[in-house]
């Protein structure tokens, strides 16, 4: 049986990670150092943790949702696209899972692999590190090369940068 | 809706917009007359501009960020159905951007052309105007109406 977590687990925030004003964080969250967590996504931990690791970003009405014993892991430099949705997955130090993309429960992303827009992981791939993944169902294409590794190992430290940016900002705000 | 600044610029909605009160506004952009913003948008213009022209219809969900390098712009009376994602991008006028559907960098959608839900337009494509594409990379479809079958709606 399933088992949920205690009713009182609360989110953790880093005070050096921002926040948008409208993400959801509920339950076992946690936001490490550096991270960002853009406008509309929604991090769901009140069945299983959700952990978010330093300087990763989570970027707009992205869902990253923990599953009863299958808690969402996002290591450390880690970039989630737009729209992209993670069910009880792992998502290794680096790695880019582009937007509109999908992970399904159990699948693991290599360090620095990149999933393509748009792709479907099944439930349960585990991609070695360095990889590009593309496709509905997502297969395992070739090693990442040229282009797309240096957009990959940019997209981190963009992410980190405007996140700065962000809390630097003082304004009030209007509706 | 919900308006915030970003590097010192506020979004600028013409008045006779519609912006639903869910959706998020940052940075540089523009929303022209007549156009329709519908709940859970996120319009983010921290990089460079989104504007979106007259009578445009960005509806439920639909996320646009920039290039680091380029505008995102959405024609006067194009739809952007639910859930669709936009980068730097251009969509021409009276163009149709499918539900859940994504537009990457760069790339252009032709006037009164039409992207299929679900569809992947790749860094740097053209979809000529008037043409309609499908899948992920996007595909021009072939104009054989019985390929097209089940794909209106």
């Amino acid at each position: 049986m399933a088992e949920r977590l205690p009713a009182g687990a609360c989110p953790w925030i880093d005070p050096s990670a921002f926040i948008a004003a409208n993400a959801v964080l509920a339950g076992a969250v946690a936001v490490g150092p550096l991270a960002s967590v853009w406008y509309g996504a929604i991090l769901e931990g009140r069945d299983a943790a959700v952990s978010v690791g330093a300087g990763s970003s989570v970027q707009d009405r992205a869902v990253a949702r923990g599953l009863p014993g299958q808690p969402v892991w996002i290591a450390e430099d880690v970039t989630i696209g737009h729209c992209a949705q993670l069910l009880g997955c792992r998502v290794e130090r680096g790695a880019v899972v582009g937007l509109n993309a999908t992970v399904l429960p159990g699948a693991v992303i290599g360090a620095g692999s990149l999933v393509a827009a748009g792709a479907v992981v099944p439930a349960g791939l585990v991609v070695p590190p360095g990889m590009l993944v593309a496709g509905n169902p997502a297969t395992i294409k070739r090693p990442l090369s040229g282009r797309a590794l240096q957009w990959q190992a940019k997209a981190a430290e963009d992410y980190q940068r405007l996140s700065r940016q962000y809390l630097a900002r003082r304004f009030t705000p209007r509706r | 809706m919900i308006l915030e600044p970003f590097d010192g610029h506020w979004p600028t909605v013409a008045p006779d917009a519609e912006v639903a009160e869910t959706a998020v506004l940052v940075g540089k952009v523009t929303v022209a007359a007549r156009a329709r913003i519908g709940h859970g948008v996120v319009l983010r213009a921290d990089i460079q501009r989104i504007r979106i022209g007259e009578g445009a219809w960005v509806q439920e969900n639909v996320v646009m960020h920039t290039a680091d390098d380029a505008d995102t712009v959405v024609g006067p009376e194009a739809v952007v159905e639910a859930g669709a994602v936009l980068e730097g991008c251009m969509v021409g006028r009276g163009a149709r951007i499918g539900a859940r559907a994504a537009v990457l960098n760069y790339a252009t959608v032709g006037d009164g052309a039409r992207v299929v839900a679900g569809a992947v337009v790749a860094e740097r494509q053209q979809v000529p105007a008037g043409a309609t594409v499908a899948g992920a990379p996007a595909r021009l479809l072939d104009e054989d109406p019985a390929a097209r079958a089940g794909l209106d709606g």
